[in-house]
């Protein structure tokens, strides 16, 4: 059915947005592309879960609840654990990407999001990562 | 009667205003002979008359109407006014009669013809005009007190003639109508009622059956409805006929209220029970289709998931200029679209599923009160409880504890229902406390009870909600609105749970600070 790379590690991405639909859409468009898919729907849950495990991409909403993408992606960028996390940030909010934002994020994708270029773009870091 | 006391012991004092002696004298005589006790005291003029008058112990004056210090209607006027009510009889010469019948006219009780005055006649006279004052008297009196207790009663009370004139009104009856006496006596009684809506009763009265009662609504001045009862009833003359009718008007507004309310709750229980019936007749018919429906809704689900990771799988086996040329995103636009539409169909479908399932519940409980009781530590089944609601919890970062008195008697209980009454609670609790929040549930001794309580910090419930909480499908504005949560049965399911246990449930909330449900369960 699917493209599963058996003999490779499983890649891993969490999705940090608050709209459980656009979640999903992420995670089967993830799902499709071999990732292994945690969500969270706040700013603080997200940042919780990002201690707890090491994720090899983040999916990041700005304007959320709790802690927003913004300020989450400020406080990763200052830590050095995360060197390694490419974070794609997508908003519906152009006006909310600053030039920070800009710099700090790997990719800057709105909303809505054309799917097969989001898999393109997640088959593309996978295949930087191994 | 008082007028037989007075011949044995007592007498009636006679003042005799007389200024000629022999006529005085004759008169004394007279008296002196009676049987009836009479002290005549004699004045030979006008003004020691007078003042002996004004020491107010006489019982009757005789006066003589020319008298030297003053004469005819003059002197009388005097007296009169002097008099308050002691009865004056009026001595006269034979040319003078017209003169005494004037003073007839200006009050005097009777007047007596010198010169043909008897002994007889004379007693009688004076007897005559102080029984009649002293009757009249007491007819005043006692119509005062008729006309105070009518005039003070709040009933509306008036008499009319049979042609529907109004002859008396009391104040009640001006109050509501807002008019005077004077304005509406003499008026037709239609013409006031009618300015008030009030069409009067039309009331059947003879003298067989000389009362009629009959209800009616009517505005009163402060444009309420009102409901008045009237009491009519008619005064018939000698000759038997109708001569004046007295109706009396009670405001019954407090039964007739009360009436309605009990009436309404009669129709209110009529269309619960029918509601019931229609509720789970409906359950059982819906429940097998929903059940299709369900599994339906759930496989075009993951269909619809399915549809879309083999889109996307077949977009990334292709080089990005691939993708651009073909309908690939099209075609991944739409698989999303329909995987949409399956997980709203399908969540509405679970929601649908849980109120079919909470209402057969309920239907169960009404129907089948029988409980399977078992002697349990309620702390154990809260212990099972909380464990099975706590992955809700932390799914909303809420803390759940648990605590108990050591020492905790058994209580006798169905273990499936009263689990079912604890898990409505706690999900509630879940559901209203916000991320972050904390749950206790404490199970402890009181009295003769056992208690479980379950206290959250959440949102609380607003004072006008907590009345209507255990009623079916109540849900506070906020639970209505978002997305998920219960049945809106939950509470009213635990509440007939606990109630079937011969348990007790009890809330006590402010919004902002959380609430705490109580349930007290009888110790064994």
């Amino acid at each position: 059915m699917e493209t599963e790379p058996n003999d490779k590690r499983r890649y891993s991405a969490l999705i940090i947005d608050d709209n459980w639909f656009n979640r999903d859409i992420f995670r089967i468009a993830l799902e499709s592309c071999s990732y292994h898919v945690t969500q969270a729907d706040d700013g603080v849950k997200g940042s919780d879960l990002l201690a707890k495990e090491a994720f090899d991409l983040l999916i990041l909403d700005l304007l959320m609840p709790n802690m927003d993408g913004g300020s989450l992606l400020k406080t990763v960028r200052l830590n050095k654990a995360y060197d390694k996390l490419q974070v794609v940030v997508v908003t519906a909010n152009a006006h909310m990407v600053t030039q920070e934002i800009q710099e700090l994020a790997n990719y800057v994708m709105y909303k809505p999001v054309n799917l097969q270029a989001f898999a393109q773009l997640a088959i593309r870091l996978r295949d930087a990562a191994s | 009667m008082e007028k037989e006391a007075k011949t044995s012991e007592h007498y009636f004092t006679v003042l005799l205003i007389e200024d000629n002696p022999n006529d005085a004298e004759l008169i004394q005589d007279f008296l002196a002979q009676s049987d009836v006790g009479f002290k005549v005291e004699w004045m030979s003029g006008l003004s020691v008359g007078l003042e002996r008058l004004s020491q107010r112990d006489i019982d009757v004056v005789l006066l003589d109407l020319s008298l030297p210090d003053s004469v005819g209607l003059e002197t009388f006027g005097q007296v009169a006014r002097k008099a308050r009510g002691v009865p004056i009889l009026v001595l006269t010469g034979f040319d003078d009669e017209r003169l005494a019948i004037q003073a007839l006219h200006k009050g005097a009780q009777d007047y007596l013809v010198k010169d043909k005055i008897d002994q007889h006649m004379l007693t009688h006279a004076l007897r005559y005009a102080i029984e009649r004052k002293r009757i009249e008297a007491a007819l005043r009196t006692s119509e005062a007190r008729y006309r105070a207790i009518i005039e003070d009663q709040t009933e509306l009370i008036c008499r009319f003639l049979p042609d529907g004139t109004l002859t008396f009104v009391n104040h009640a009856y001006c109050r509501f109508f807002n008019e005077t006496s004077e304005e509406l006596i003499g008026q037709p009684i239609f013409s006031a009622a009618l300015r008030h809506g009030w069409e009067p009763p039309r009331v059947s009265i003879s003298s067989a059956s000389p009362v009629a009662t009959t209800e009616l609504t009517m505005i009163n001045p402060s444009e309420e409805v009102r409901w008045y009862r009237w009491t009519s009833r008619g005064i018939f003359n000698e000759q038997g006929y109708l001569s004046e009718i007295q109706s009396v008007g009670q405001d019954i507004s407090d039964r007739k209220q009360a009436e309605k309310q009990q009436l309404e709750l009669a129709i209110e229980r009529e269309t619960v029970q029918a509601l019931r019936t229609f509720v789970e007749n409906a359950s059982h018919d819906l429940n097998t289709p929903l059940t299709i429906m369900k599994s339906g809704s759930y496989l075009s689900c993951k269909l619809a998931e399915q549809l879309l990771k083999q889109t996307i799988a077949l977009g990334t086996s292709m080089t990005p200029a691939v993708v651009a040329n073909t309908a690939i995103e099209a075609i991944s636009q739409t698989a999303m679209k329909l995987y949409q539409q399956a997980v709203a169909q399908d969540k509405a479908a679970s929601r649908l599923q849980k109120i079919v399932t909470d209402l057969l519940k309920i239907s169960e409980l009404d129907r089948n009160t029988a409980l399977d009781l078992q002697l349990h530590d309620l702390y154990s089944i809260a212990t099972t409880l909380v464990e099975l609601v706590s992955p809700l919890a932390a799914d909303k970062h809420i803390s759940l504890e648990l605590e108990r008195d050591l020492d905790l008697p058994f209580v006798s209980v169905d273990e499936d229902k009263m689990e079912q009454a604890l898990q409505n609670l706690l999900e509630n609790a879940i559901f209203y406390t916000s991320e972050g929040g904390a749950i206790r549930v404490r199970v402890y001794r009181q009295d003769q009870t056992v208690a479980v309580a379950i206290i959250d910090n959440g949102i609380g419930i607003a004072s006008e909600d907590l009345p209507h909480i255990f009623e079916h499908f109540y849900r506070v504005d906020k639970a209505r609105t978002s997305p998920g949560g219960g049945s809106g049965l939950g509470l009213s399911m635990t509440q007939k749970i606990v109630a079937a246990h011969e348990g007790r449930i009890d809330v006590q909330s402010e919004m902002g600070k959380g609430s705490t449900f109580t349930i007290f369960l009888p110790a064994k």
